[in-house]
């Protein structure tokens, strides 16, 4: 999809363009317009993560066991909460004893995606996950990061046995199914999340381009009728806003959600 | 039952020794007749992949609120089996509007 240059965009392209570029060149890449060498969803990424620090930053300072205030509290339901839906409880139900330690990435690959998701309500933003590098980024960190736990937690040879199977005979044949189901998660994790995304947005863009449709359309027949039909281009796109927001959350949670299950896989202990 | 899922693996294993083809293939623009084949087959292989997951997300809801009705107790654990369950089924239609995504170019 074309998209419009946003502002975030420009503006960071003028802090960081004349840094950037040399860089790129150096590198061999040469980008499509050398006046804005970082895109669109690279500016809105990194304006995501800055604004993350600085809040983050600033709420640590105003943490406290004994006197939490009202956004402690609602983050700290994020972490656990009675539908069992928190990180704490994912990973304590499904990797089990000794989870919470993978709580630092696992946390903050959901929180980036959550704050990518949502940003495009905002009038001016466009959700960098709707583009399909950004999703590939945090699926290749998650992957990478599940493989390093199990390693980790069974050493390289523990953990390649998990890539033979439960019998030795039928390692050769459980070894190439195997990989391709541990490299098609990349695949499944990035698409969901790209598809999802771009998905919203054009429903959002049909049902909008529907009722401009319409309003055209009354508007050639009858003045009085187009008038009144000016209020469909308002109200009809604003369930999709609604499913949007659902979407983005929901995404966040199974972008959350399968991390834990593969780490859990990753470190189980052979049976 | 294993050996099916093996020759599953195998082929595709095959077809990614075959990407670079594929890859060379969609450079070009395809030629007027082929691109409307595609647009046709995109809105079937779309209708296909909807109303297969749509019958399997049905029949996991379904099991899933059985089994809530029957142990209410157990809610957290059905919860979970029933959201991993529904976004894997999920993703396999996205696979397919990808593809039609990044095929129909019009």
């Amino acid at each position: 999809m074309e998209h419009h240059p946003t502002w975030i965009g420009n503006v960071v392209n003028q802090l960081l363009g004349w840094l950037v570029l040399p860089l790129l060149e150096a590198l061999g890449a040469h980008p499509h317009d050398p006046a804005r060498p970082i895109p669109d969803h690279i500016a809105t990424e990194l304006f995501i993560v800055f604004l993350c620090i600085v809040f983050f930053l600033w709420f640590r300072s105003r943490l406290s066991a004994d006197n939490p205030g009202a956004l402690q509290l609602c983050f700290e339901q994020l972490l656990s909460n009675d539908f069992r839906v928190g990180i704490y409880d994912l990973l304590d139900e499904i990797v089990g004893h000794g989870g919470r330690k993978y709580l630092a990435l696992i946390g903050t690959v959901g929180l980036f995606v959550l704050f990518c998701n949502v940003i495009s309500l905002i009038p001016g933003f466009v959700s960098p996950t709707a583009h399909h590098t950004v999703p590939l980024g945090c699926a290749l960190a998650v992957f990478l990061y599940y493989n390093y736990a199990g390693v980790r937690a069974h050493g390289p040879g523990g953990y390649g046995k998990h890539f033979l199977g439960p019998v030795l005979p039928l390692a050769p044949l459980m070894l190439p199914i195997e990989l391709i189901s541990h490299t098609a998660r990349l695949l499944s994790l990035t698409v969901r999340l790209w598809v999802n995304m771009v998905v919203s947005e054009l429903l959002y863009l049909t049902f909008l381009g529907l009722s401009l449709t319409m309003l055209y359309a009354a508007w050639e027949l009858n003045k009085v009728l187009g008038g009144a039909a000016a209020i469909a281009p308002l109200i009809v796109p604003l369930p999709f806003v609604l499913l949007h927001v659902f979407v983005a959350f929901l995404q966040a949670f199974v972008f959350t959600l399968l991390p834990v299950v593969y780490v859990g896989g990753a470190v189980a202990e052979e049976h | 039952m294993k050996r099916y899922v093996v020759l599953v693996g195998l082929t595709l294993m095959l077809f990614s020794f075959a990407l670079p083809v594929a890859a060379q293939a969609a450079d070009q623009k395809p030629p007027d007749q082929v691109a409307m084949w595609i647009v046709i087959t995109s809105g079937f292989a779309m209708a296909i992949a909807s109303a297969m997951c749509g019958l399997a997300q049905a029949k996991a809801t379904a099991a899933a609120c059985e089994g809530l009705a029957r142990n209410p107790g157990a809610a957290p654990a059905i919860r979970f089996a029933l959201i991993l369950a529904l976004v894997l089924i999920e993703s396999l239609a996205l696979y397919t509007f990808a593809i039609v995504f990044l095929k129909v170019t019009y």
